[in-house]
């Protein structure tokens, strides 16, 4: 199948979405798309195999005892779940490069706002969470790309992420 | 706004072996008033110094104040002693009027030490390390492990690889917590009622000059010797594998230290990061990690993984870096004869 992303849409839509009406299934895969996307996007020459199978057992067991109509909001919740962790990751590495000087503050402040505008963005959803240890995750996650955020736009008196802080301290 | 200071884009940060009292206290010890800290270096016994620091009058950043300068001039044996004694006379069977440690307005504070790379020497050598006190106010709210008890587990497991020392994060309540940002942001479009409480309810944590300051409101049993160890790591280590591999083996030492000590129930803060290092320690073991983590041992590790896993090591901390745990787990995956 190799990085054939309609087969493995398929496959994983297989697995997850049996027995769920068309309205369903048709929202569930927009989920696994997000997903067996985030699997193989930029993955190089790993094995498209080898992800498959981990991507679909992590996945498998994140929506276990999860059923019916119920699985399709586990899934979005893992699809919000990897949209945040990629916002918050893009955050990080932006104000890493500041603090590395391989950037100037200035350069990035409109990349910094437009992360910030998709923090704002997210917030609602990631609000609506009811799994709670998620939602405090997913909290966590965008408050530290926010402090970033706020860092490389505000300048030097800013605080900042600890994950920034334990960076610059490195 | 805060004062300008030199900032980390104007001098190289302050590695957390440099991170110095004036950096973490340096608000603080402005508000302490000198009439309380000439008392406190007069009194003449530990008992008489422990009374002066439980004054309810104070709040708790003038007490971690007045601790961080009495640990600076008697030193860190001398302090525990002092609030050893403070944390006895808090018990519930104690003397009337010395209220509990976890009554936001008394709690007590607790010893905090640097480093032993601060000082260019080791703990073996009868020296003791300068300290520097933290508050933990607003207890109760959540079952964190109080500091003392922390690095018990944490000495338990892991005192074969280095002496645990607590280190420099600030550990708060949620009223302390806010004020400490807002002595930042408080007149401002971010101050925690315009800001923080609007857009996020609330935060865990944030750093300033050089300082972690952690919410023990939205802690968990796992916080504080998840901070206390990130103090304890080498300090080559989180610059040679990155924030989230840096995480992940973090609360995997974590779970490992509160597992031996048979505490329960649990919840990994860092899921993602943690399932990928247990995926990595199924194929390597982990005591690469804990040599590179404690000691400094980079270079093993790194052979480690290049020799027993499929993907190279740059590949893999790239993928962490990404958060890409898919990708992370199928590079961390055995290599196949």
């Amino acid at each position: 199948m190799g990085d054939n992303r309609e087969a493995r849409y398929k496959a994983v839509a297989a697995e997850m979405l049996s027995g769920l009406n068309d309205h369903d299934s048709a929202e569930g895969l927009e989920h696994i798309k997000v997903l067996v996307d985030r699997w193989y996007d930029h993955a190089g020459d790993i094995n498209p195999d080898d992800l498959f199978r981990i991507g679909l057992s992590d996945l498998k067991e994140a929506v276990a005892n999860v059923s019916g109509a119920k699985r399709v909001q586990a899934l979005a919740e893992l699809a919000l779940e990897r949209t945040v962790e990629t916002l918050s990751s893009q955050a990080f590495r932006l104000a890493q490069g500041v603090i590395d000087e391989t950037t100037s503050a200035q350069s990035v402040q409109g990349e910094a706002s437009a992360i910030a505008d998709k923090i704002d963005a997210l917030l609602p959803r990631v609000k609506l969470l009811h799994d709670v240890a998620l939602k405090e995750r997913l909290l966590r996650e965008l408050a530290d790309a926010d402090l970033e955020c706020r860092y490389i736009k505000e300048g030097d008196s800013s605080i900042m992420s600890i994950r920034l802080n334990q960076y610059s301290d490195r | 706004m805060a004062n300008k200071q030199v900032s980390p884009r104007q001098q190289k940060p302050l590695r957390s072996s440099q991170t110095s009292i004036a950096r973490h206290a340096g608000a603080p010890v402005e508000m302490v008033e000198s009439s309380e800290w000439d008392l406190l270096k007069t009194s003449p016994t530990i008992q008489s110094q422990s009374q002066l620091l439980g004054n309810p009058a104070l709040s708790p950043i003038q007490r971690q104040a007045l601790a961080s300068q009495l640990g600076h001039l008697s030193g860190n044996r001398h302090l525990q002693r002092v609030l050893a004694h403070s944390h006895e006379m808090a018990k519930p069977d104690a003397q009337p009027g010395i209220q509990r440690e976890d009554d936001e307005e008394t709690a007590s504070p607790t010893a905090v030490a640097e480093s032993e790379e601060e000082h260019g020497h080791s703990h073996g050598d009868g020296v003791e390390p300068d300290v520097i006190p933290q508050t933990e106010g607003g207890a109760g709210k959540k079952d964190y492990l109080e500091t003392t008890v922390a690095l018990k587990v944490l000495e338990d497991s892991f005192g074969k690889y280095k002496k645990m020392i607590q280190g420099t994060v600030s550990i708060l309540g949620q009223a302390d917590f806010q004020a400490a940002y807002d002595k930042i942001y408080g007149e401002t479009q971010y101050s925690w009622e315009k800001y923080i409480k609007v857009k996020f309810g609330n935060l865990g944590g944030f750093a300033y000059k050089g300082v972690n300051y952690v919410n023990t409101a939205i802690a968990s049993s796992t916080t504080v010797p998840h901070e206390m160890l990130h103090n304890n790591a080498h300090s080559s280590w989180a610059g040679f594998v990155g924030s989230e591999m840096n995480e992940g083996v973090t609360e995997y030492l974590t779970f490992e230290a509160l597992k031996a000590a048979k505490h329960t129930g649990m919840t990994s803060k860092y899921p993602e990061q943690y399932g990928v290092i247990t995926a990595l320690v199924a194929v390597m073991g982990d005591e690469p990690l804990k040599e590179a983590y404690f000691k400094g041992s980079n270079e093993d590790l790194r052979k480690a993984f290049n020799q027993k896993c499929r993907g190279a090591w740059v590949d893999f901390k790239k993928k962490m870096d990404e958060k890409n745990w898919t990708q992370a787990k199928a590079l961390a995956l055995p290599i196949t004869k």
